[in-house]
Parts: structure tokens; C-alpha cells; sequence
């Protein structure tokens, strides 16, 4: 157990001091073995799991998605939603906020990204709001907040690789994805709404659009739907594998793009160069994460802290609320990818010892890490919005994004109150 | 030098589009084959895997030579100063350590392959060759992580 707190610590502290994080799993864990074991079961690991994680069909699905993701992040779906969103909800009062919402929930259901639909969306929306009056603080938090839903609506790339560590089927993840995440949307437009009916300085109304208008702008998002459909539809009604799912779901947007002809050469050269690199660097720290998670069941940590867990005398929901509180102090200060990486492997025993669902957690720890990405000092989404908009100050966004927050921890407590909300789709499909 | 390093980058990121394009074909038209008509592509998962494997492991260099690892650059203020350059040159050395174990591993690996006659489930592609190549570019990303240099603020963080 000792030399599992120790390596740990290790990996902690050579993330943080900018060893790559894939790197820093491998080398401890590398080390770590050659302690408990020997260097002889040291380096028979080392080709044994990355071959393991490199010759397998089932991870395949992320350059997949990612794929997917970048081509039609690349063919201007964004603003097509964002102008269809409009049609709709710009008479009402905070109809652009609203909109932008909408708009990250849909890129969010093809894109996988938090950070990428933060930045595509600072770029679509941030400006029509400005030029309508909205106040900086409403208008690039909402793109904060919203930017979140990347990461819970499926496809998503957390979740994707929280499956392959915890071994859980990734299409049930998808599909568990599916009403919270629509309820965070619920949840976040209805923050906009009451802001815009008690201040409505800060959110103006927008201009009227005509049937003819709102009709014409829901043509420009068909590809959207159908890709939707298939993927969603397809995992649900077990058609796919999520692997299928994600050749689909790029083949389908390549061919859309070029028959749009909105993907020239120069275009699908920069999507695939930027797949493939996603793609290797996430390999790197699966490569990491899985020889860590041999490293954690040999030295006996995860053990040791179930029986801890055991013999405190603390209830079932006691044991959650502690776990939870451990990712929510984390979300706050580390990476989404270093905490699923390094904790998920942890706790996954005693969760499962406790009688909890493993694809239910997977919801929450994305639900807390969600709330990690727009709450101070890290807050990666604001940094990156910051990065997007930099006349904004921090402090402005951070302000604006205390309602988000608020309703985020009413969702993660109606979540974990009510584990049905992520798990009745699964039940049904099974 | 120079330039044949920049051919030699070319010619990996062609393979890379390549690898990656004929892999989305692929699955696309063995899901399409398998569910409208009944008739997957022979050996379709096979081909999938070796891709994956080669598409990550060719890559692997590349990103390595870019510094475009997975980092955590909270504290980029403080550690991209140049009272923190030695450490660097250490991290590069650490990286260059691990790859290089990688590849001699997988070079072992090989014998080990050839000797038990290890090939793929469906098509029989045998291992050896794979392990080789494996080898290769870990060897080659080692080599790239020595020669990568220092950091730079905001490159290294992905989007994800």
C-alpha cells in the first residue's frame, strides 16, 4: 500500500512539474513494478500492455470520434446551429444566450470537446451578443458554462476513456450521457431565462424572425440530426458497437462535408494530421494509465483503502459523498484527463464493492469534472474563453459563471439522488 | 539534415493521413457490408488493430520531436523560466529513457514472436513485423525527445 501512495505521489508531482503525463504514469509505474516485483516483471509488462491497448478493435472508436468531431468542427456546423437556434429563440428575452446554449449542447452531441466547443462557440456567439447589448459577464459565461456539455453528451472523449479503464461498455456510457446532459441544458437555460426576466439589462431581446426564416435556417442542420440519429440510434437499438458507431459517424460526416463541398484539400489534410495527433497523445497516457492501474492492484492500495473504507463504519452514502468530494476538491485544481486517469482506477473497487454502478459513476465523476472546468483557480474552460476573448477579465467570467456552478451542483445532487435519470435509457436498451 | 528531417516528417505525416483515411473507409464500409448486405470485409478488425497500432506508433515520434505531449502547465509562469532549463533537459532525458526502453523491448519481442510464430487471429499477419516497426519509431521518438529542446508556454495542452 505504501509504495502505491508513494508512486502516487510520484506521478502527482511530475505532472505538475511538466513531465508529460503519460510519461510520468509510465515511468513510475515502471518503477513501481521493478520495487514490488522485479525489473524481470517490469519489462515483460511494459510490451505486454501497450500492445494489449494498441491492437485492440474496441479502441479504435476514439480517433473515431475524434475524427468526426474535427470534420465538422472544421465545416462550419457551429454556426449553422447557432443560426438556427437564433431563428427560434432570439425574439424571446435572452434568446441569444439561450440560443448559444443550445448551440454547445448540439456541437457538444458531435464534437466530444469541452475546450473545442468553448472556443468555436467564443467565436460564433460572443460577438452577436455584444452587438445586442448582452453584458460580457452573461454572455462569456454562458459560452463557459455551455462549453461543459462536451464533455457528458456523447460522444465524449472522458468517457470514452473512462470506459476503456474501467472496463464498462462505452455505448451504455453514451447513452447514459444522454439525459443528463440534456438536463444540465434545462438546467443552464433556465439560469439564462431568470437572469434576462431579473436583469434584463444584461440580456436583451433579439430581433423577430419570420416562419419562412426559422424554416430556412433548420435545412442548414440536417446533417446534424442525421449524424445524431446514427449514433445515438444506433447504439440504443444495438445496430452498433461504439467502434461501428464511430466509422459511421466519420464516414457519414466525411461524405457530407465533401458532397457540401465544404472540405477542400487543404482542410482534410489539417482534420486528419489533427486526428492523428489527438489520437496519439491520448494513446500515450491510455499506455500510462493502464500500466498504472497494474501498478495500484499489485501494491495494494486499492484494497487497503476498501478495507479502510470498510472498517471506518461509514455508511454506503457516506463512503460516496467522501469519494465525490475528493473529485470536486481535484476538479478544481487538476486536469479532467489527469483525475480520470489516476483516481478512477483507485476508487473503481470500492464503488464496486459498495453495490454502486459503474456507468452511473462514470456520469457523476463527468458531472464533477464538468463543475472543475468552470470553477476557480483552474477552470480550464474559462482560461481557454480567456485565451478566445482576451479583453474579458477572468474575474468577469468567473462572476458570471456563480449561477452555472449553482445549478451544476443541483443536477449532481438530483444525479446522484436519482440514479434512473442516467441509467433508465441503459435498462431499456438492455 | 535539416531538410531530410523535414522530408522524413513529410513522408510520416502523408502515411498518417493515409493510415488514418483507409481506416474510417474501411469501417464505414465493413459496418455498411456487415449490416445492409450481410457481407463484412474479411479480416476487417484485424486490419483496423495493425492500423491503429500503426497509426499511434508512427505518429509517436512526431508528437514526441513537438514536445505535444499531454502536459499539466499550471504552473508555465514559474517553470518555463530559465532557472528551470536543467530540469527540463532532465524531463527530455526522462522521456527519451522510457521510449527507449519501449523500443528495446519491442525489439525482444520480435525474436520472441518469430520463435512462437505469433500471427494476427484472422488474416495471419505475423507479429514479428509488427514489433519491429513498433521498435523503430519508439527508438526514433527517443531520439526525437533528446533533440526536442525546451518547452514553450501553451503548446503542449490538448483540446480535449
Amino acid at each position: 500500500m505504501t509504495i502505491g501512495l508513494y508512486s502516487l505521489l510520484a506521478v502527482l508531482v511530475l505532472a505538475f512539474l511538466r513531465v508529460p503525463l503519460g510519461i510520468a504514469l509510465l515511468s513510475v509505474s515502471i518503477g513501481g513494478i521493478t520495487f514490488l516485483n522485479g525489473w524481470d516483471v517490469a519489462r515483460v509488462m511494459v510490451p505486454m500492455t501497450l500492445s494489449e491497448a494498441v491492437f485492440s478493435y474496441e479502441l479504435a472508436v476514439v480517433p473515431l470520434f475524434i475524427l468526426m468531431g474535427n470534420v465538422l468542427s472544421r465545416t462550419g456546423i457551429s454556426h449553422d446551429l447557432f443560426r438556427a437556434a437564433n431563428a427560434f429563440l432570439a425574439p424571446v428575452r435572452g434568446g441569444l444566450a439561450l440560443a448559444t446554449m443550445v448551440t454547445c449542447a448540439g456541437f457538444s452531441a458531435v464534437c466530444g470537446s469541452s475546450f473545442a466547443t468553448a472556443a468555436t462557440m467564443a467565436k460564433v456567439a460572443y460577438p452577436s451578443m455584444q452587438r445586442y447589448g448582452y453584458s460580457e459577464s452573461l454572455s462569456s459565461a454562458t459560452i463557459a458554462a455551455g462549453g461543459t456539455l462536451g464533455i457528458l453528451i456523447p460522444p465524449s472523449i472522458i468517457l470514452m476513456i473512462y470506459g476503456i479503464l474501467t472496463q464498462t461498455n462505452i455505448g451504455h456510457l453514451f447513452v447514459a450521457g444522454v439525459l443528463p446532459g440534456l438536463l444540465g441544458l434545462a438546467l443552464y437555460m433556465l439560469v439564462i431565462y431568470l437572469i434576462a426576466l431579473f436583469r434584463p439589462s444584461e440580456a436583451p431581446r433579439g430581433d423577430a424572425t419570420t416562419a419562412a426564416e426559422r424554416w430556412s435556417a433548420l435545412a442548414g442542420v440536417w446533417p446534424f440530426f442525421l449524424l445524431f440519429t446514427l449514433i445515438i440510434g444506433g447504439l440504443y437499438a444495438g445496430l452498433f458497437t461504439p467502434t461501428e458507431a464511430g466509422g459511421i459517424g466519420s464516414g457519414v460526416a466525411l461524405l457530407v462535408a465533401l458532397l457540401q463541398r465544404r472540405l477542400d484539400r487543404t482542410v482534410l489534410k489539417q482534420t486528419l494530421l489533427e486526428t492523428a495527433y489527438t489520437s496519439v497523445m491520448l494513446y500515450v497516457v491510455l499506455f500510462g494509465a493502464m500500466l498504472f492501474s497494474q501498478l495500484i492492484s499489485f501494491s495494494g492500495l486499492a484494497d487497503s483503502l476498501l478495507n479502510m473504507v470498510q472498517g471506518s463504519g461509514l455508511s454506503k452514502l457516506g463512503v460516496l459523498l467522501a469519494i465525490l468530494s475528493v473529485f470536486l476538491v481535484l476538479g478544481c485544481v487538476m486536469d479532467t484527463m489527469a483525475i480520470i486517469l489516476i483516481f478512477v482506477p483507485l476508487f473503481s473497487p470500492t464503488l464496486v464493492a459498495q453495490g454502486y454502478d459503474l456507468i452511473w459513476f462514470g456520469i457523476i465523476v463527468v458531472v464533477l469534472t464538468e463543475i472543475g472546468l468552470i470553477t476557480p483557480p483552474i477552470g480550464m474552460n474559462v482560461f481557454v474563453l480567456k485565451a478566445n476573448l482576451p479583453s474579458v477579465p477572468v474575474g468577469k467570467i468567473f462572476k458570471g459563471l456563480i449561477p452555472f456552478i449553482a445549478v451544476d451542483v443541483v443536477r449532481l445532487a438530483l444525479l446522484v439522488a436519482f440514479p434512473a435519470i442516467s441509467l433508465i435509457l441503459v435498462r431499456m436498451m438492455s | 539534415m535539416t531538410a531530410l528531417n523535414a522530408r522524413l516528417q513529410q513522408l510520416v505525416q502523408v502515411l498518417l493521413m493515409g493510415f488514418l483515411g483507409g481506416m474510417v473507409l474501411l469501417t464505414f464500409t465493413d459496418v455498411i457490408g456487415r449490416r445492409l448486405f450481410n457481407t463484412p470485409v474479411f479480416g476487417a478488425h484485424d486490419i483496423t488493430e495493425h492500423l491503429m497500432a500503426v497509426i499511434v506508433f508512427s505518429g509517436l515520434p512526431l508528437l514526441t520531436a513537438r514536445r505535444a505531449h499531454l502536459s499539466i502547465d499550471l504552473f508555465d509562469s514559474w517553470l518555463l523560466r530559465p532557472q528551470w532549463r536543467v530540469w527540463h533537459y532532465i524531463v527530455n532525458g526522462l522521456i527519451a529513457s522510457v521510449l527507449g526502453l519501449i523500443a528495446f523491448e519491442f525489439a525482444v519481442s520480435v525474436g520472441e514472436a518469430e520463435s512462437m510464430r505469433e500471427v494476427s487471429q484472422a488474416l495471419g499477419i505475423p507479429r514479428a513485423w509488427m514489433y519491429a516497426y513498433l521498435s523503430l519509431t519508439s527508438g526514433l521518438a527517443a531520439v526525437a525527445a533528446l533533440t526536442a529542446g525546451l518547452p514553450v508556454a501553451h503548446s503542449t495542452e490538448s483540446d480535449l
